[in-house]
């Protein structure tokens, strides 16, 4: 990738890990504050995931389309890379995704290795070590060499289930924020997986 | 795509903002050290302000030169490659195995639990395969225990705590916490519980193999409401069994070591519960003594094509054929003469009389099977006796005779000196767990009973062992006999594997007739949709038990099931969640779960099992290592012989007939001026005549006669069965249910029957096994067939009707919710396409079951496209990628229910049990499922 700024590298782990939270659970009473008229709302508002509405309504209502969306029983889109690279649980991507949890000091329970929440939420942690790694280009070269690969790897299939999902959902907030991550990893994967 | 930098900067500008707030770690992503005792989802979690671990460059350098990477280390063995382009790639793959684990556990995929040993790589399992260690299944594992990968890592396994959001049935749900999940429930159950009606609570099993933890957490609540399955399996085999033996309700014929095997309706190459370890031994007493087998059956099961001989006979004539087969071994005087005059409590004259109406004349006219044949083969047992047997199962025990055909068949066995013998018919007092292995203390059992644990119209139902009568509970709901506050349902699917479907699903989906459905399952099946709360299962491959099935070496022996792998998700065992529930219900509930964790308690109830000398490993740590122990004895051989030692004999009395009394209890009986052991009956003999089960019929006290046998666990019939008589025969008899008399020409007997790569309710979601049977059109003999008009592939109406018999015999059921039609009472009808063979009697007509879910998962469902309609289908394998489906799921049905568009062996089946009328037999309550009436009409 082209030399970024420090600033902008910031702003993407934590767009990294702003959708890592998002996808990977549902939304709690402290992120529906957050994203209704907390710190993040106004900017949420310009992407179009501000919440808004009665807390306890929204929230149910959410936690429903987010199960129906993904956790089922019935009729959902797992989120999980094995079951699209495998048909099952428990693929090899969850080795793989293993190896590189042991490489970001993250332990993580099996099932959930490879969920897409906590692969984005990984690549956030290596962007924003990225971001205050700069100065040394050996570490620098290094993390975005790891950066690199672990998109390739565990990031670029996302595109799949968010094409599917994208299809199966009729909620407003999913919805968007499907449309806002493929949008996003698509300029990511023009960034991470070019010809370098 | 086009992604303006204004949409980048936007991000960049949330990213900075959101930055903040969740520096650190994953948020919320499940992290393993983190998972509380009690489970608790993490889905809500905030992980704000935990700090990175920081990231190991060094690590990364040293292992990305030679990554675990996606693509360079072949497939899981779930994916199937074959046929397409990348067939064999990688094959064979030599470093598959290198470095795995080998843990023995025990398969739950039949009720056979077969001893297996899992490979486990990189936490996660890579192959099954039999434990050549576990005594009974010897290495053996038939294909569902093969498709054990399937199961685990199903993507549509339940992971998470759900509770239902719309009405009940609708199939809308959302995830909730353990810990929400437990304090509702505890909530609802602690009502039930204070209300003064513990029994209002049920507990509805279907396989299960963890009585101890169940027992212990319904007796400790105070329920005896514990309903099952059994009556819908084995009943009348069982009764049969108990009314000659009293002390084990089954049967182990001793096939390795028989010269002659008699096998009336058991499938035993295919579905028997001792399937594998049976099947095997039948093997080798075929090959090794050059065994006989004889098969008499309706239809041409695997187990009868792979007979010497197979006999078609009338539906539910079995016990007509044994009858006139002890009628020939009398004629010929082929009989045991010793044994029958020492050893049974009737004499040969006695029998004589009882067997002289029944030729095998009159047998070949009710049955069809010729006189001579039933003569030749009775007089061919009898000879290879000793090392002759009978083996019977559902074939002849699921009629409304059925427990007259087993008394009858069982006889042969007594008739040519086999009871008891090497290479006889064997039984054995235990389960198959090894009676040295002791559970730690369990509560009590509730005292009060429901009427749909206990229903009083079924005299031999709950006497001996507790069988119960399974398929009366939603019929009993319905008609108001019995009020349920609160229902617990686990591994079970009654929609499917119950007779009429449709009044299954109105009470399941009532929620005046259950208040409160909590469902325990591995998958979102028929019975989960009907639940409030749905908790996810763990496998047999992620859980503990100890287990052990009926031994066919006739000595008793433990395996151990073992977590081999992290349990998926959130899913849990009731091991894991039972105590917590119970100490949230509170009122002494908690003092019954001392144990810290499941280990803890794994660890006092395998103590007993000896050292291994070789490892010196004991208890638990011995099974880990080898997955099963077997009790170095002697086989259950003529245990009547064994001597009463001197010490029993002490201050014990020896009445008239030579019955050893001590303490008002029978211990043995004096043969020959010594004292023996001799059966555990009242009469310590093998009981042709029983007065028991007459006086029971009666609702007489059998308290005497129970002291006697010294079985003082079996029951006399308490006294609110008053009023509720029913006629035994103290002998063995046989009737024809009257529906069957005289059919109609377009009337037929239905059968059911399973494949060798299903079980009833809980294989079809496994894509190895449906692939192979996925569909189940019906059997119909060509003659048949042809008096129809009916060929090969052609569409038919099937019409069934409720027993007429059963309106005689058992006018309780009060039946006038169904229509009437032609003076019998309409159950259902059904379209289904017919396969035309010989291999069926030409007034039956066969449907397997397993087949036909609506739910249980796509693969089950065998649709690769979303049904139209949404929520009532399972999920969307249209939706992501499986190798498997896309390319090999090729027996989805395109035909949008075009018959004429239907191809054969295409689409999901169809669920036998929207035909087959709840239908107990009056005797023992087992359901009659092989003996429905249907009339079929041309489409």
């Amino acid at each position: 990738m082209d030399v970024p700024n420090r600033e902008d590298l910031e702003g993407l782990a934590g767009f990294y890990r702003l959708l890592s939270r998002l996808w990977v659970a549902e939304i709690d009473e402290m992120w529906f504050e957050v994203l209704s008229e907390g710190s993040l709302a106004e900017a949420a508002e310009d992407l179009g995931l501000r919440l808004e509405g009665p807390p306890a309504e929204v929230i149910e209502q959410l936690a429903i389309e987010y199960c129906q969306l993904m956790i089922g029983p019935q009729g959902h889109v797992p989120p999980h890379q094995s079951v699209w690279s495998e048909g099952q649980f428990q693929g090899n991507p969850v080795v793989s995704m293993q190896q590189y949890l042991d490489v970001v000091g993250e332990q993580i329970d099996s099932t959930m290795r490879d969920h897409l929440g906590v692969q984005l939420g990984v690549m956030g942690m290596v962007v924003d070590e990225l971001s205050s790694s700069l100065e040394d280009d050996t570490r620098r070269n290094d993390l975005a060499e790891l950066a690199r690969s672990f998109f390739g790897d565990h990031v670029a299939w996302i595109d799949q289930f968010l094409v599917r999902a994208g299809e199966s959902t009729e909620s407003k907030f999913y919805g968007r924020l499907i449309a806002v991550t493929r949008e996003f990893l698509a300029e990511e994967c023009r960034e991470w997986l070019k010809e370098s | 795509m086009n992604v303006s930098t204004s949409s980048r900067r936007r991000f960049l500008t949330l990213g900075l903002s959101a930055g903040a707030a969740l520096a650190g770690g994953l948020a919320g992503c499940g992290d393993s050290d983190e998972k509380s005792s009690t489970g608790e989802s993490k889905a809500n979690e905030d992980a704000v302000g935990r700090l990175p671990q920081g990231i190991d460059l060094e690590k990364w350098n040293r292992i990305k030169g030679t990554p675990y990477r996606l693509g360079s280390f072949g497939t899981m063995p779930g994916v199937c490659q074959l046929p397409g382009p990348q067939a064999k790639r990688n094959w064979p793959d030599r470093n598959k195995y290198r470095d795995v684990e080998k843990i023995p556990g025990m398969c739950q995929l039949c009720s056979t639990i077969c001893g297996i040993i899992g490979y486990v790589k990189d936490g996660r399992l890579i192959k099954v395969e039999g434990n050549p260690k576990d005594p009974n299944s010897r290495g053996h594992l038939c294909a569902r225990g093969q498709a054990a990968l399937n199961h685990l890592y199903h993507p549509e396994r339940l992971l998470y705590p759900l509770k239902r959001v719309g009405a009940r049935g609708e199939g809308k749900w959302k995830r909730i916490s353990w810990d929400d999940a437990l304090d509702e429930i505890a909530e609802k159950l602690k009502a039930v519980r204070d209300g003064g009606h513990p029994e209002e609570f049920a507990f509805h099993q279907g396989r299960q193999r963890s009585k101890d933890a169940l027992k212990r957490f319904l007796n400790a609540y105070g329920t005896g409401t514990q309903l099952s399955h059994r009556s819908l399996c084995s009943g009348n085999r069982r009764a049969a069994n108990l009314t000659y033996l009293w002390e084990s309700d089954w049967d182990l014929n001793d096939v390795e070591h028989s010269r002659y095997i008699l096998n009336f309706g058991s499938n035993a190459f295919e579905a028997h519960q001792g399937h594998v370890p049976f099947a095997n031994r039948i093997q080798n007493g075929r090959f090794r003594n050059g065994a006989k087998l004889v098969t008499f059956d309706v239809r041409l099961s695997n187990t009868a094509g792979g007979s010497d001989e197979w006999f078609a006979p009338f539906p539910g004539t079995d016990g007509a054929i044994a009858l006139a087969m002890g009628h020939a071994i009398l004629a010929e005087n082929r009989h045991d003469e010793a044994f029958l005059e020492t050893w049974t409590n009737v004499s040969v004259q006695e029998l004589r009389g009882l067997y002289k109406s029944y030729t095998p004349e009159w047998a070949e006219r009710v049955s069809g099977v010729p006189a001579a044949d039933i003569r030749r083969i009775a007089l061919e047992f009898a000879e290879a006796a000793p090392a002759a047997t009978t083996m019977c199962n559902r074939g002849s025990s699921a009629h409304m005779n059925g427990f007259y055909n087993d008394r009858a068949i069982n006889l042969l066995n007594a008739l040519v000196g086999s009871v008891g013998q090497k290479g006889g018919w064997c039984w054995s007092p235990w389960g198959g767990l090894d009676p040295i292995v002791k559970t730690p203390p369990m509560p009590p059992g509730a005292p009060k009973k429901s009427v749909l644990e206990d229903p009083p119209e079924y005299p031999l139902a709950n006497v001996w062992r507790r069988m119960r009568v399974g398929e009366i509970v939603y019929l009993y709901l319905l008609q108001g006999r019995a009020k349920l506050q609160a229902y617990m349902t686990y591994n079970l699917d009654s929609p499917l594997t119950w007779p009429e479907e449709s009044l299954t699903q109105q009470v399941l989906g009532d929620e005046k007739l259950i208040g409160y459905h909590v469902c325990i399952n591995a998958f979102y099946n028929e019975t989960a949709h009907y639940a409030d709360i749905v908790l996810p299962w763990t496998t047999y491959l992620e859980r503990w038990d100890l287990d052990a099935r009926a031994s066919y070496n006739l000595r008793p022996y433990v395996g151990l099931r073992t977590p081999m792998v992290e349990s998926l998700g959130e899913s849990k065992d009731v091991r894991e969640f039972f105590p917590e529930l119970a100490r949230r219900i509170g009122d002494g509930m908690e003092k019954w779960y001392p144990e810290n964790d499941v280990r803890e308690y794994m660890e006092k109830w395998a103590s007993t099992v000896p050292e291994n000398p070789e490892t010196g490993k004991q208890g638990l740590d011995r099974l880990l290592d080898e997955g099963a122990w077997e009790a170095d004895r002697e086989p259950f051989y003529q245990p009547f012989l064994q001597p009463v030692s001197e010490t029993d004999m002490r201050g014990a009395e020896v009445g008239e007939d030579g019955v050893i009394l001590k303490d008002g209890k029978g211990i043995g009986i004096m043969l020959d001026g010594k004292p023996v052991r001799g059966f555990r009956t009242p009469s310590r003999k093998f009981e042709i005549r029983s007065a028991f089960i007459q006086k029971i019929g009666r609702n007489e006290d059998c308290s005497e006669l129970i002291a006697r046998s010294g079985m003082t666990k079996t029951k006399s019939r308490p006294r609110e069965h008053q009023g509720h008589d029913v006629d035994i025969s103290d002998m063995p008899t046989w009737f024809l249910p009257r529906e069957m008399e005289n059919l109609r020409d377009n009337e037929l007997v239905m059968t059911s029957f399973k494949w060798n790569v299903h079980n009833h309710g809980r294989t079809m979601n496994l894509k190895w096994l449906a692939e192979i049977v996925h569909s189940n059109p019906a059997w119909l003999n060509p003659v048949t067939a042809g008096e129809l008009g009916l060929s090969d592939g052609d569409w038919i109406e099937l019409t069934s009707y409720y027993s007429t018999e059963l309106e005689h015999q058992s006018p309780h059921l009060k039946r006038d919710d169904l229509d009437e039609v032609d003076g019998r009472r309409k159950v259902s009808s059904m379209r289904v396409p017919i396969v035309t063979m010989q291999g069926i009697h030409p007034r039956a007509i066969a449907m397997s079951n397993s087949c036909g879910h609506s739910q249980y998962t796509s693969v089950a469902q065998a649709r690769r496209q979303p049904a139209e309609g949404g929520h009532l289908v399972g999920s969307d394998t249209g939706r992501f990628v499986d190798a498997d489906w896309e390319r090999n799921m090729w027996w989805e049905d395109t035909s949008g229910g075009d018959h004429g568009a239907w191809k054969p062996n295409t689409g999901n089946g169809w669920n036998q049990n929207r035909l087959m009328p709840i239908a107990p037999d009056p005797i023992s309550g087992q359901q009659s499922f092989h003996d429905t009436v249907v009339s079929v009409r041309k489409l």
